[in-house]
């Protein structure tokens, strides 16, 4: 990344999160099915960010490692494990499924 | 993440306000500080930390390799706060391409920020600063605890969202520095870091299995992105498939057992919360677990 390339990734990304933030957020508030929705998409969004880091690689779908230790962390995490642990858990259930030569 | 579970217990009860959540698995609560609504243990928040840092150290070593100077890093890392971002300029200079296709892919990448930054607003009263503040620092780890504590109160969103974000945040940054002085680390995959990320916010999502509507939310999502991701540029798969939550909407908000129940808006108080929302039975329970 080149200083100009910097200059203007931090102006995107900041416009993105205000758009968001302000000029979104601020038509649309107060209103029952749209309250329903922002409560909603995020779990969508969640949703789909795990699903690529953890299937994906680039543009192909792959199952290797990762599914081991997300499966770990998903099964911990609906015991209400504390997310500090599950974390740290699922990174050692991955690398040793990686040490055994699997992904 | 956990939610802290006594404020399930505390909230039944129909007294607890306050002292909701000494929160734990193998923790006697008995004997720990009651924590305000909305906190998390300081291991909790500990824990987060390093795991943030260590996504830092891995993002840190993917701008480094593509030739980008160390004051360059950290200025992304600490004005811009999406790692996601930085990885995808930088696969995609290292692929070959140039500085508008790298913007765009981040662009791309980011824009899920202005989603999870719009669906923070309204959730407590708040200053035109801090409204800011919360859309820069709106991640999915921080937003997810938010909406987890939807129920307990807009004090205890507000308390959960500045928690994690701060702790996010700093071991973010610090994470950065750290691959900045580390240099070269090899292969970050070889100790399972690239599952830290994800992992970090796998709690919400299962917790979201609790409810219909949100396990809807939750596969459709999950679906869409896989789905799209060898047909769509890198970025594009997760905001097409935050289109799930408008089928979930279609969806009767209620637990798997439970009767009906109306879901309240954001801004509502714990006033007009019934404490038999929260209270879900286990399938893994009855399972046996």
């Amino acid at each position: 990344m080149t200083p100009i390339g910097l200059a203007l990734f931090l102006a995107g990304v900041a416009a993105l999160r205000l758009t968001g933030g302000f000029a979104l957020g601020g038509v649309i508030a107060g209103n029952d099915r749209v309250t329903r929705i922002l409560l909603l998409m995020p779990l969508s969004i969640v949703a789909a960010v795990i699903a690529v880091q953890t299937f994906t690689t680039k543009a192909d779908i792959v199952i290797d490692a990762r599914v081991a230790g997300m499966a770990v962390a998903a099964g911990l995490a609906w015991r209400k494990v504390p997310m500090g642990v599950v974390v740290v858990i699922a990174a050692c259930v991955t690398a040793l499924v990686r040490a055994a030569g699997w992904g | 993440m956990s939610p802290p579970p006594d404020t399930t217990a505390a909230s039944a009860s129909g007294a607890g306000t306050s002292g909701a959540g000494t929160s734990g698995a193998g923790t006697s609560a008995g004997s720990r500080r009651a924590l305000k609504p909305g906190s998390f243990r300081p291991l909790d928040l500990s824990t987060l930390m390093f795991a943030a840092a260590m996504t830092g150290v891995a993002v840190t070593a993917i701008m480094r390799d593509v030739g980008t100077p160390a004051w360059v890093v950290m200025a992304a890392c600490t004005f811009a706060f999406s790692g996601t971002g930085e990885v995808a300029y930088a696969s995609v200079i290292a692929s070959g391409g140039g500085m508008a296709p790298a913007l765009l892919a981040a662009m791309l990448v980011s824009s899920r920020f202005g989603l999870l930054a719009m669906s923070m607003t309204g959730r407590w009263p708040a200053s035109l600063w801090e409204r800011v503040a919360v859309a820069h620092f709106s991640s999915e780890v921080a937003v997810a605890a938010a909406i987890e504590q939807r129920p307990v109160g807009p004090d205890a969103a507000r308390r959960a969202f500045w928690q994690l974000a701060m702790a996010t945040t700093s071991g973010w940054i610090i994470g950065s520095g750290i691959g900045l002085v580390l240099g070269q680390l090899g292969d970050t995959r070889r100790i399972g870091l690239d599952v830290v990320f994800p992992a970090s916010f796998v709690g919400a999502v299962v917790n979201a299995l609790r409810q219909r509507d949100s396990t809807v939310a939750v596969l459709l999502g999950a679906l869409a992105a896989l789905a799209l991701t060898p047909v769509l540029p890198a970025g594009l798969p997760v905001l097409c498939a935050a289109a799930g939550s408008l089928v979930a909407l279609t969806v009767e908000p209620r637990g798997w057992r439970r009767p009906a129940v109306p879901l309240q808006p954001a801004t509502a108080g714990r006033a007009s919360w019934s404490p038999a929302d929260t209270i879900i039975e286990d399938p893994f329970e009855e399972a046996g677990w």
